[in-house]
């Protein structure tokens, strides 16, 4: 394997539209959504638990849908709508899943939680959170080595309102 | 304490006080503290288990612009004093990095690239040219076991005997003879180990890392680079899972920190998730050897010879034999532990060292042993109950295995059962339902804290813990709150910070014992000068009372009718704070325990005392589901009933239980860290190839904390710990479900489908 040592203009100008607000940053061509907002944005809500598009710890949601960050490049994002965990409830508010991850314990080391939160919301917008085993299906991009998942997917579930929905079928 | 103190908070179903904070995103781990001029490191992990470096050539790495430094062993002033490994020292390792060019385990460290930005970094590493002296490596257990290259120890303290075993097992006509064996596993909390080092001169540094224990960072860096260890300040309020692994430092810490000094800038390290699965530890391979005699239904002797697999230094053992040893009434019994040095690298211990890892062959031979007997497996450890702990001689302090078995049995279902394996069936789906026992002991530390009213009723807890997951956090301000006679919301505790009252490591599951009977002396303490106050102020409504006659609740002090809120006593007496600091040393431990704590040491407190065998217990009772005809396995119902001593926070303790369970499904059918025999590399150093459930692969999974019975002789509280205890047993049980579900017998993990079609 050999590698280039020269490396592309670091100063390429980028703004990003974060949470609702326009960023200016200066990044390398090869900087990936997640180190720009973690690194240099210092929204250190979105997690990086492998950065290889494993774990889930990172997902943010772009223009509404779910993203990696860690597989984002930043230089993509550009006029598209990033929202963080930071973004998702007014300040000093808690979204209806964040106040479910609370009561529900949905998380110990509350590392993976950002992650599992922004693909909770996902779920129960696009009406995949039916029952347990649908939820547990959509919920499977996201790593959690505490091992919260039947906290997780009650969260969701009482969000939903399909509590008691296929719980415990197992299947 | 009196009998109308508030008990509003111990024991109940409280959300976590740092939940907030951890679903917004703004609880800060290691890597996220914001430090203006920080510098992005990149750690070049050896490629290679056993050699020397014969290039590195790092001039390509220096031409990328914003690349300020790459050190390795040709940097110069880079050597280290001797540093203990656990469990003889502070950290995870003895082997000191970028000493020399010898390479003596898979993936220590070789170089450290230090720029300006994390790709600068991250490009030069791919540039940095290596080139190594392989010599012939044994990785694995199997490979050293069949191979003369590396030491074997025996470890003579490990063992144990009692009766007459051998004499036993010769004559006796019905032996069974079975082998067991676990794999490497590898911890990966969803955090990556990550280290900032920010010097102010040469000598002092603040470290900010996550970690279980703040002192295994001080040690480390004192004994390595020669510091006062109060010079090194460590700053680790959350900890994004540790497992063990952070228990201790690792090799990076090291070089982060020199890379600091030396470039008068604060580093920063955060490791890649195929490095986790490098020089930061991993749960050692096992084998279990068993011989045991049954005499009609009852095992007359039973012998466990073991083999472990260790790295090329530290020794530390994976201790297979603990709940053999004393799990059941074994009148006769011999265990033996062979640790058998790898170049796989230092191991560690990973959640219930040795007890999660030594149960399964354990209660897998259980079983077999029921079968042998026409036993129910149930019913057979039952008979098999330990009134008095075989080991020791000695009384338990609180033994409710009996309940355990009742409460899990019942809600579970176990009755139902029948016996034959691939009698029970969901249309063509093979059911298969199997159990186990769990127990774990109960570690204990001397422990400090202090506890401080201000005037406006906000109350601060301090104690140089950690919370990794485990609701240290929340547990601590519900004993202060109940106290104090508060409110939770008034409540701030502050944890992970090494110049907070000294505490021992958080592993072992003795935190909560350990640091909340601390919590309690410290805000008893306040509670206690308060009340002495305002007894002795005529201005006081409760001037001339006894304090055994004065109850706090609302924060107030009552007496009948009479009240003085705290905060009245404290603005009389012309204070805007009052503060305590208490240090406890719980039974079974001295002085020495504390004064070792005090050191920086650990000062462990053994499980068993001169008075009492200490151990927690549980029942674990699984379903499995079979496909017939893939033979692929799912678990889909667990229920597990644990005996631990006083519950602090119901919520918790049972997050933290089925935590345990997961974990032991994981083991049972997921993880295995797999070695290249030809470079002795770990081949799935990543999360998609190294295997751990997802929430799809996790049913319904129920874990029953029985309450009423706190065990005073382990702490203060009553309390034991949760952390461990629900991983010990689950393997076997799933694996003895299996057996029941398709009459296939697997005596390794991870049961995978290649086991169950062979
Ligand atoms: S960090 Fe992006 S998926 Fe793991
Ligand atoms: S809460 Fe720790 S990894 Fe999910």
């Amino acid at each position: 394997m050999s590698h280039s040592a020269t490396l592309p203009d670091p100063d390429l100008a980028l703004t990003l539209s974060v949470n609702g607000k326009q960023e200016e940053v200066h990044v390398p061509v090869q900087a990936t959504l997640l180190d720009v907002l973690r690194e240099r944005l210092h929204l250190t809500g979105t997690k990086k638990g492998c950065d290889h598009g494993q774990c889930g710890a990172c997902t943010v949601h772009v223009d509404g849908q779910t993203h990696l960050s860690c597989l984002t490049l930043a230089l993509s994002c550009e006029g598209r709508a990033v929202t963080t965990i930071e973004g998702l409830a007014p300040e000093g508010g808690l979204h209806p899943m964040q106040a479910a991850f609370i009561e529900h314990d949905a998380f110990q080391c509350g590392y993976c939680t950002p992650g599992q939160i922004m693909s909770a919301v996902a779920c129960v917008e696009q009406a995949q959170a039916g029952n347990a085993d649908a939820i547990r299906e959509f919920m499977s991009g996201n790593l959690c080595r505490c091992a919260a998942y039947p906290q997780i997917v009650a969260a969701i579930q009482d969000v939903a309102g399909t509590s008691g929905q296929g719980a415990g079928a197992g299947q | 304490m009196t009998a109308g103190d508030q008990k509003k908070y111990v024991g109940a179903r409280v959300s976590r006080v740092d939940g907030p904070a951890k679903v917004r995103g703004e609880a800060t781990f290691a890597a996220e503290h914001d430090l203006p001029g920080v510098l992005h490191a990149v750690l070049i992990s050896a490629a290679c288990a056993h050699g020397r470096v014969s290039r590195l050539d790092t001039a390509a790495a220096r031409q990328v612009p914003g690349v300020l430094d790459v050190f390795s062993h040709q940097s110069d002033g880079w050597n280290m004093g001797k540093v203990g490994g656990y469990p003889r020292g502070p950290a995870g390792t003895s082997l000191l990095p970028f000493q020399g060019p010898e390479i003596s385990y898979r993936g220590e460290p070789v170089a450290l690239v230090v720029a300006q930005t994390l790709e600068a970094a991250r490009h030069a590493a791919l540039l940095v040219e290596i080139e190594y002296d392989r010599r012939p490596h044994h990785a694995t257990l199997q490979a050293a076991l069949d191979g003369p290259l590396l030491a074997r120890k025996p470890l003579p303290p490990l063992g144990h005997s009692r009766g007459k075993p051998g004499r036993i097992l010769k004559h006796a006509p019905h032996v069974i003879e079975r082998t067991y064996d676990t794999p490497v596993q590898h911890h990966n909390p969803m955090e990556m180990h990550a280290v900032i080092a920010d010097w102010d001169g040469d000598e002092r540094v603040t470290i900010y890392e996550p970690t279980q224990w703040m002192q295994s960072a001080q040690g480390t860096l004192a004994a390595a680079l020669g510091l006062e260890p109060e010079d090194v300040h460590v700053v680790s309020p959350f900890v994004g899972g540790g497992f063990g692994s952070k228990a201790t430092s690792w090799p990076h810490l090291l070089v982060t920190a020199l890379a600091a000094r030396v470039l008068r800038r604060p580093v920063k390290l955060v490791l890649t998730r195929a490095q986790m699965f490098a020089a930061v530890g991993y749960r050692a391979a096992t084998r279990s050897e068993y011989r045991a005699a049954l005499d009609g239904p009852q095992i007359s002797a039973l012998e466990l010879h073991a083999h472990t697999q260790t790295g090329p230094a530290d020794l530390f053992p994976e201790q297979v034999g603990m709940i053999p040893k004393m799990l059941y009434a074994t009148e006769h019994m011999e265990f033996k532990q062979t640790l058998v040095q790898t170049h796989a690298g230092p191991n560690i211990m990973m959640r219930a060292p040795g007890e999660a890892s030594g149960s399964f062959g354990l209660e897998v031979l259980m079983d077999e042993l029921a079968a042998e007997a026409g036993l129910d497996p149930l019913e057979f450890r039952r008979r098999h109950h330990a009134d008095t702990d075989p080991e020791s001689g000695k009384p338990f302090s609180s033994k409710h295995l009996l309940e355990c078995y009742d409460r899990a049995a019942g809600a579970f279902g176990w009755e139902r059962r029948t016996p034959e394996p691939g009698s029970m069936k969901d249309g063509d789906t093979l059911i298969g339902w199997g159990m186990a026992t769990a127990a774990y002991p109960v570690y204990a530390s001397a422990a400090t804290a202090r506890a401080r009213l201000h005037a406006d009723g906000r109350v601060d807890v301090e104690a140089g813990s950690h919370d990794i997951g485990t609701g240290t956090y929340s547990i601590l301000a519900q004993i202060a709150a109940d106290a104090l006679g508060t409110d939770l919301e008034r409540v701030t505790v502050k944890l992970g910070d090494s110049r907070l009252p000294k505490n021992g490591y958080s592993g072992g599951s003795r935190t909560a014992g350990s640091v909340g009977s601390a919590v309690l002396a410290a805000a008893q303490g306040l509670r206690q000068e308060l009340t002495d106050l305002a007894v002795n102020d005529p201005l006081s409504p409760l001037h001339g009372l006894a304090p055994i006659d004065i109850e706090v609740r609302g924060g107030a002090l009552h007496a009948g009718t009479l009240r003085d809120p705290l905060t009245d006593i404290l603005t009389r007496a012309g204070r805007d704070q009052h503060e305590t600091y208490r240090e406890i040393i719980p039974s079974g431990g001295g002085q020495k325990e504390l004064d070792a704590l005090k050191q920086g040491q650990d000062g462990m407190i053994e499980a068993v005392t001169d008075t009492h065998a200490r151990y927690s217990f549980g029942a674990v009772f699984v379903e499995v589901r079979v496909d017939p005809d893939f033979m692929t396995p799912r678990v889909s119902r667990i229920v597990g009933a644990f005996d631990i001593g006083q519950v602090l926070n119901a919520k918790t303790a049972e997050s933290q239980l089925i935590g345990g369970l997961i974990w032991g499904v994981s083991a049972a059918l997921h993880e295995q860290g797999e070695t290249d025999p030809a470079t002795g590399l770990v081949l799935n150093a990543n999360l998609a190839d190294y295997h751990i459930p997802v929430n799809a692969d996790i049913g319904e999974v129920r874990a029953i904390a029985l309450n009423g019975h706190p065990d005073f002789h382990t702490s203060a509280l009553g309390a034991r710990g949760a952390g461990e205890l629900g991983i010990v047993g689950t393997a076997a049980a799933i694996a003895n479900a299996i057996h029941h579900a398709t009459g296939k017998r697997i005596r390794s993990t991870p049961i995978t489908v290649d086991k169950l079609l062979g």
